[in-house]
């Protein structure tokens, strides 16, 4: 085999390229920074996905969490399932009058009969609900019927 | 001692110059040397006869690059030298930067009105374009034939890395020389 003319040629290449390649040392400062940054950020991933799994794994406890009563009557059913609830009784977090929306899908009473109609006086236990503009939404924990509606 | 200095010492035709020679350079010397020929004797012996050539150049030569100068020499002689022993088939060894190299420009080729200093010219052209980094390993494999374990750890890149970025650049060194009208 001969020598390929490149690597004779490569004798040729101009004086101060050779002596760079010879005194050319990489920012070791850059290297090690970027390795620290790297095996954080890998730290972080870790971290925050070993967090994620014991949040899923072990749900925030209810024990301590309050729970509220209140009386209603149902005024409105919505059209996507969901009843519109006058306020009747005493609350802390609700005037009487005042109108909220509850999901239907957490309505549940003794009887197994989960439907409500207009007029039926409802007993909701709730822990918390939130503000929509000018309604408010009630996530319930139970919902009993006290007295259905005359029709 | 400053490269000058030692210059200033061949001028004086004072024998330190040799010593001082040995001292600042002698280990990569012997290391280019032995990156080519792969043995021991014969790269010491290439050593000793680089520094005799540089007694005889300097004077009158007196060389601006002093590093680049010694290597270039102690090059040509292990290259030489390597030719020689496996024209007697004293060696089998075939570096495999040659292989890679050949890739490019293959040795059965001809290089129509392109001496091998032309083409060290469009070489040097081309690796001027290149990044520091791409342009330094390069020169570390083809120029002083280091392996590329030993890049690896010289400029702490992974091996791979290193033969991405020889490859990378390998490739573009190709294209370069067909555009300057170098058939490949």
């Amino acid at each position: 085999m001969k020598t390929p003319k490149l690597a004779i040629a490569m004798g040729y290449i101009d004086d101060d390229l050779v002596s760079g390649a010879v005194e050319y040392k990489p920012s070791l400062v850059k290297l090690v920074w970027f390795r620290y940054v790297a095996a954080v950020a890998c730290l972080c991933l870790v971290l925050l996905g070993a967090i994620k799994i014991t949040i899923s794994l072990f749900p925030k406890s209810n024990t301590n969490t309050p729970v509220y009563g209140v009386l209603g009557e149902v005024v409105a059913i919505k059209d996507d399932g969901r009843y519109d609830v006058r306020i009747t009784g005493e609350d802390q977090n609700f005037a009487k009058g005042d109108i909220v929306t509850i999901n239907y899908d957490y309505v549940s009473n003794e009887s197994g009969n989960r439907a409500l109609k207009t007029g039926d006086i409802i007993a909701i236990t709730y822990s918390t609900y939130e503000k929509t503009g000018t309604t408010y939404q009630i996530t319930p924990g139970q919902i009993d019927i006290v007295q259905t509606s005359s029709d | 001692m400053d490269d000058l200095m030692i210059i200033e010492l061949y001028f004086a035709r004072d024998e330190q110059a040799i010593k001082e020679t040995d001292v600042k350079y002698g280990k990569l010397c012997y290391n280019l040397a032995n990156n080519i020929l792969g043995n021991n004797e014969d790269s010491e012996e290439c050593v000793n006869d680089t520094y005799l050539s540089v007694w005889n150049k300097i004077p009158p030569t007196r060389p601006n690059n002093f590093m680049a100068f010694i290597c270039k020499i102690v090059r040509n002689l292990s290259m030489k030298k390597l030719d020689f022993n496996r024209a007697l088939k004293h060696t089998q060894n075939i570096t495999a930067s040659f292989s890679e190299l050949e890739e490019i420009l293959s040795y059965t080729r001809t290089v129509p009105n392109c001496e091998y200093e032309e083409l060290g010219k469009l070489i040097s052209n081309f690796l001027r374009q290149e990044k520091e980094d791409a342009r330094n390993v390069f020169i570390r494999r083809y120029y002083f034939f280091d392996s590329i374990s030993d890049i690896a750890s010289r400029y702490s890149f992974t091996e791979s890395k290193v033969k991405n970025m020889l490859y990378r650049s390998r490739n573009k060194l190709r294209e370069y020389l067909k555009k300057e009208g170098i058939e490949v």
